[in-house]
């Protein structure tokens, strides 16, 4: 009934990927305030990438504490290559996804324009939030090599072999 | 002696004009930016207000004042003003409208929050605010309205042609007489005028009005003498209490019994224009202009096409010397406002005349050229001014330069007010091309073709010279709606650097 | 001792229209503000802090439910609030003494009595030899100084603050904070109780007396916090850091399944 049930990630790829450098280094063991101290207290930062985290399957919350799960602790000490690998197959089981993915799939081009997936989150959120959804939304399939964008033409298209060669710039584009 | 008083005659027209606009565009402004439902109508009456080529509707305007004067002087003087205030209003309406939208939430919420009372808040927040823009556009309006002083003091009523006293009547009598002194004397004047204009008035205020900028950082400008003056005139006359007035009409919710009077006087406008166009496109045709139309519109935008490009150009390297330079830029405003106010419109006969009609093609471009370059050049210069510091600096530290700084930096950065340079330049090019296919000097008529020239010689048919005005006009606001509007606001979307 | 209750704020709920959606921005808001108190209001982005001080200082006055101002209807506007933003919201066409003097004048308050009413305002948050200077002449810090002298200036008995140390670096937001502290420990002003916005949890355990915890949006109030910590408070500090731990688990635990 809350909308945050919506499986979609909060956070960008490179919050969460921080966030296990930081589990890690406490030896997958952290108190929640001592990561907000971290954070310089930024309590939405911190929520969203813990959420994005839980999401994955990567972390849980247990007492006031953030802790490895057993997927997470193995990512941690995967090479990029697997770890995508990962993402991709939890993401591509993500509902909006779905729907993206098939919509991709079922186009002559291979491509949807940006305000997709804008038009098919709905529910109860802003404007503001369902931009901020498909940012992330968008980051997390870049990185996962689901999709690529063009943000000339402002479409989506489906990640394919031969689509690698003509962009060989896109992998390198989060931050 | 003639001289001086000719100059005040001129002067004062155009001043009220300036004064009836600046109240007309306030309260306009303020108006159109008071609700969503107003906005849309109001923006849109404006958007074709603005596109709609006013030398082309003299010729009805005049027939409406001297009808309801009943000839008297008093309606020639009113026509003369009202055609000077159309040449200025718009553009100050809107940039209150733009104002008043993007003014910052928090200062309307300090009023709100402090409690202060709507006259206070008012006078204290919405109309400092609005100084920046009134005073940079009150520079283009300035400009305009003398560029049109010839058309609006020589009315032409039927057969007969009345002489208003003042500069531009004067230029065109010296001319008739060949007395080339005479003219340069006139010109001379107006520049005198705009020089002191600019040096006493609208310089000071251009650097002073930067204190009302939200957001602004470093060393405030100085308090100029000019602006206590105008305080103090303003206080002695009451004009604060008339602006918050104006202000505060033009935000009220309009009463039951408004609305009423309001929808009427809608009705009975649409009414009108139904039965105008109606009439217009009832029979008897005015078959053989109407067939002339198409082609004359044709080479007619050609060379407004070819005027614009040549504005954007010419302006270009000025515009590049305004980039993070607020002097330059401050120079450029002064220089575009003095230059712009000179009637080019006088000379053209003469120069025909001389020519001929072999040279009348380049020349009637130039002429656009006057009509519209200084618009490309205000508008594209107060953009670059406002460049941030980041993207040149970024430049220097890598040393980018050439051809790459201008096509990778320097031209994205500055596409938006660049359009915007270009959209009302075609505007203004539209404008002249009304005087300048059609040139009688002497006793010598000398005709390029084109939509102008098609005006000129159907003035006797009210019917015929309303349709081209229409067929005008629809070309200008369809060409604005498709063409300038989208491709502003994507260019404003890729390339927003404010943020 | 039981407290006299200055607000008393009562099932507020709102609900925003947004191209023709119903977004639901509080829900069921309830909680009292009682004299002497300092009170922080902490929440994640968008959980409608700002709007409730825009409901109490009478900024925005469409919504459903009540405020009561010492067991009245809160008046609109109400003269005994007063309001700091984020932003800092000063005039920029005014200097830091006509910024002060304005919301004086609003008052009907006269002009010799603003000038030295603004001045020892001006004094009292450390800007004097600042008066002249215009808002953009002076650094984040010295800007959100000037817009607390200008809300203690109207002498409110209520002070409202929009996160009002989140638009300045954290040195400076640190150095603001203890002058306020400071300012609200000396007991000189006529103020009664701060209502403070923050999304700093740290700082909410800093300054407040207690901390109300509010969802996501549609704004909810999750739960409370009573900071019983003696000033000044160091955050480094063991009882600070359970507490501190306390309210980070809860305004988790409203979105994360643990
Ligand atoms: N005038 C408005 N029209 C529509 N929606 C609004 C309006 N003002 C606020 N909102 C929405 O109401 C919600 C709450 O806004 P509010 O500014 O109170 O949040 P906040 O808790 O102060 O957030 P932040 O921490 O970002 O300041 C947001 O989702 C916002 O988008
Ligand atoms: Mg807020």
């Amino acid at each position: 009934m809350h909308k945050m049930d919506v499986p979609l990630p909060k956070a960008r790829v490179s919050e969460v990927l921080g966030l296990l450098e930081i589990l890690d280094d406490e030896g997958g063991h952290v108190d929640l305030y001592k990561l907000g101290r971290t954070l310089g207290h930024d309590i939405d930062e911190l929520i969203s990438t813990i959420e994005t985290a839980q999401l994955f399957n990567l972390v849980e919350v247990d007492n006031g504490d953030v802790v490895f799960t057993e997927v997470g602790k193995q990512f941690t000490d995967q090479n990029m290559e697997q770890r995508k690998n990962y993402i991709s197959e939890v993401l591509s089981k993500l509902p909006y996804m779905v729907e993206l993915l098939t919509a991709l799939a079922e186009s002559e081009e291979h491509s949807v324009d940006m305000e997709y997936l804008e038009r098919i989150i709905d529910g109860e959120y802003s404007e503001r939030e369902v931009k901020y959804f498909v940012r992330n939304l968008l980051d997390w399939a870049r990185f996962a090599e689901l999709i690529w964008v063009d943000s000339d033409e402002q479409t989506i298209h489906l990640e394919t072999e031969e689509d690698e060669e003509n962009n060989p710039e896109q992998n390198d584009q989060e931050e | 002696m003639q001289l001086i008083s000719a100059a005040l005659w001129s002067t004062y027209r155009i001043f009220v004009a300036y004064f009836l606009s600046l109240a007309f565009g306030i309260f306009y402004g303020v108006s159109a930016s008071s609700g969503p439902r107003r906005e849309k109508i109001m923006i849109a009456i404006l958007d074709i207000l603005q596109s709609v080529p006013i030398l082309g509707f003299f010729p009805v305007a005049i027939a409406f004042f001297v009808a309801v004067f009943r000839g008297q002087r008093i309606g020639l003087e009113l026509a003369a003003i009202f055609l000077i205030f159309t040449s200025q209003a718009w553009n100050i309406a809107f940039g209150v409208y733009e104002t008043v939208k993007t003014l910052p939430r928090e200062l309307v919420e300090v009023g709100k929050a402090f409690n202060f009372s709507k006259t206070f808040t008012i006078q204290r927040i919405y109309l400092p605010a609005m100084v920046p823009t009134i005073v940079f556009n009150s520079g283009v309006s300035m400009a305009n309205g003398w560029y049109f002083l010839m058309a609006s003091e020589i009315i032409t009523l039927g057969s007969q042609e009345v002489k208003l006293p003042g500069l531009g009547s004067s230029m065109m009598n010296y001319l008739a007489q060949g007395n080339i002194l005479g003219v340069v004397m006139c010109i001379g004047t107006i520049v005198l005028i705009n020089t002191l204009l600019q040096v006493l008035i609208f310089r000071p205020l251009v650097k002073w009005s930067e204190l009302f900028q939200y957001n602004a950082v470093g060393t405030a400008p100085e308090w100029p003498a000019v602006a206590d003056v105008l305080f103090d005139f303003g206080k002695a006359l009451k004009v604060d209490t008339v602006l918050v007035k104006l202000v505060s009409t033009g935000t009220k919710k309009l009463s039951a019994a408004a609305k009423y009077v309001f929808y009427v006087i809608g009705a009975a406008f649409v009414g009108g224009l139904g039965y105008l166009i109606f009439w217009l496109f009832s029979p008897p045709y005015p078959s053989n202009i109407l067939s002339q139309i198409p082609a004359a519109l044709t080479v007619t935008t050609m060379r407004v096409v070819a005027a614009v490009v040549i504005a954007v150009f010419l302006a270009l390297p000025f515009v590049i010397r305004s980039v993070k330079n607020t002097t330059a830029a401050q120079n450029i405003y002064s220089l575009a406002s003095i230059l712009g106010s000179i009637p080019a419109v006088v000379f053209y006969p003469p120069i025909v005349a001389l020519g001929g009609r072999a040279y009348m093609e380049p020349l009637s471009i130039l002429l656009l050229l006057t009509g519209s370059f200084w618009y490309a050049l205000f508008n594209m210069s107060k953009g670059a001014m406002l460049l941030p510091g980041v993207l040149t600096e970024m430049a220097q530290v890598f040393n980018i330069k050439g051809r790459l700084y201008y096509k990778n930096i320097l031209i994205p950065a500055i596409l938006p007010p660049l359009i915007t340079g270009a959209l009302t330049a075609w505007g203004g090019a539209w404008n002249a091309s009304i005087v300048a296919e059609h040139v009688q000097f002497g006793d010598k008529v000398y005709s390029i073709p084109g939509i102008g020239a098609l005006l000129v010689q159907s003035t006797s048919d009210t019917k015929a010279l309303l349709l081209i005005v229409l067929c005008m006009t629809a070309l200008i606001v369809l060409v604005n709606m498709l063409f300038w509007r989208p491709w502003y606001s994507k260019a404003a979307k890729k390339y927003n650097i404010t943020e | 001792m039981t407290a006299v209750t200055l607000l008393d704020v009562k099932n507020l709920n709102l609900t925003f229209k947004e191209k023709g959606k119903e977004l639901s921005v509080l829900e069921d808001i309830s909680f009292t503000l009682d004299e002497g108190e300092f009170l922080c209001l902490v929440g994640p982005s968008g959980s409608g802090k700002s709007t409730i001080l825009r409901i109490i200082s009478g900024i925005l006055n469409e919504y459903t439910g009540e405020v009561l101002y010492k067991g009245e209807p809160n008046p609109q506007p109400n003269p005994n609030v007063s309001m700091v933003f984020q932003s800092f919201a000063l005039i920029p066409w005014l200097t830091v003494q006509e910024n002060i003097e304005l919301v004086l004048e609003a008052r009907g308050i006269a002009p010799r009595q603003r000038i030295r009413t603004a001045l020892r305002y001006i004094d009292m948050v450390g800007l004097d030899s600042f008066e002249d200077a215009y808002p953009r002449e002076l650094s984040g810090g010295m800007r959100q100084r000037v817009g607390i002298a200008r809300a203690l200036a109207v002498e409110p008995e209520i002070l409202l603050m929009d996160e009002p140390f989140s638009a300045l670096d954290v040195l400076t937001a640190a150095d603001l904070r203890e002058q306020v502290v400071n300012l609200w420990l000396e007991k000189r002003l006529p103020l009664k109780s701060v209502l403070m916005v923050t999304h700093n949890m740290e700082e909410a355990v800093f300054l407040a007396d207690r901390i109300l915890v509010l969802s996501a949006r549609p704004g909810h109030i999750i739960g409370e916090i009573s900071v019983d910590l003696p000033r000044p408070r160091d955050s480094r500090d063991k009882a600070f850091e359970e507490i501190l731990d306390k309210v980070y688990s809860m305004i988790l635990s409203s979105r994360i399944k643990s």
